[in-house]
């Protein structure tokens, strides 16, 4: 993985929302890192050897089951941090993390971010906000998953990469999709050809192109509306 | 290597091409996500209050784009009474 200085202006939103004085502390403590897809960032139940503030791309966290079915619980791109658990005092992390799409993030190891919650009085807060807005989103996902159609999820999916995303050309396989949304691979074919049908995407071999997101949004259940209100309230715009 | 297989999925005319396939340890567990597959895409047509189309099926296609087995919604249901 590339790794240089911190550039001026990130674009990290959380790190954006901390004071200049503050940032300019933290920063000379982080190295920037290119973002690959699959790279693993956290693995469940050995220690978080670092937190990531996402720059660009997206990663995912992944919930296993003991047959080894994964399905997305999380999805974390330049609004967020990878590496929640620290942030609470907690050493591990019980989901996986890791890169779905292409991007960089700026990296502090584990113990110079500790030190940093001790010294750094506005980070805190901001951060505990931060928690509780995955929490929100986290939580959400569940319900959703539990009662909405496939085609309102792949919408809602595809609105929350695309807000992440740079353009409007998502890199994404249908066998991740298929895991994003916890169904099997041609339950992905039938509702995003729906959404091509309908002009809302093009999809082909591992990329999806969006077309149409206002037919999107409409498509999509609430549940993308709340979480991005909620993030709103929670952390600023 | 294990093989890779395909599961487009043939619906009236319309067939739905899994652009990227993935790996499997045979057919037959090819064939076993395709039954489960063809439950799920049932279940989500019941769920919008459609009656799924029995005839509809999933092609499972080599890595040469040969057809190795078709799975019918049919054959996805419990056997009738």
């Amino acid at each position: 993985m590339a790794s240089s200085a911190p550039s001026v202006g990130v674009k990290n939103q959380l790190l954006a929302a901390l004071p200049p004085e503050v940032l300019s502390r933290l920063l000379p403590r982080m190295r920037s890192l290119s973002l690959r897809i699959r790279d693993s960032l956290i693995r469940p139940d050995t220690p978080i050897e670092a937190v990531w503030f996402v720059e660009s791309g997206w990663v995912s966290l992944v919930a296993t089951l003991e047959d080894g079915t994964q399905a997305e619980v999380g999805l974390i791109g330049r609004e967020g941090m990878v590496g929640l658990p620290l942030i609470t005092g907690i050493d591990t992390a019980f989901v996986e993390a890791f890169v779905q799409a292409d991007g960089s993030a700026l990296q502090m190891d584990a113990g110079a971010f500790r030190n940093a919650m001790e010294e750094e009085p506005a980070l805190r807060p901001l951060l505990f906000r931060y928690v509780e807005a995955m929490y929100s989103q986290t939580t959400q996902t569940a319900a959703c998953n539990g009662r909405h159609d496939l085609e309102q999820r792949l919408a809602r999916w595809l609105l929350m990469a695309h807000d992440r995303a740079e353009g409007d050309e998502l890199q994404i396989t249908q066998e991740f999709l298929a895991l994003m949304l916890c169904v099997y691979r041609p339950s992905v074919s039938t509702a995003a050809s729906t959404l091509q049908r309908a002009g809302m995407i093009r999809y082909g071999r591992g990329h999806i192109t969006v077309l149409d997101r206002a037919a999107l949004e409409a498509t999509a259940c609430d549940c993308y509306a709340v979480v991005q209100r909620r993030f709103t309230r929670l952390l600023g715009a | 290597m294990m093989p890779h297989f395909c599961l487009n999925v043939r619906q009236g005319d319309v067939l739905l091409e899994d652009p990227e396939g993935g790996e499997f340890v045979s057919v037959e567990a090819a064939r076993d996500e395709a039954i489960a597959a063809a439950r799920e895409i049932m279940c989500e047509q019941i769920g919008r209050g459609e009656l799924p189309e029995r005839n509809d099926c999933i092609e499972i296609m080599n890595h040469d784009g040969h057809l190795m087995l078709t799975v019918s919604f049919d054959e996805a249901l419990p056997p009738g009474p």
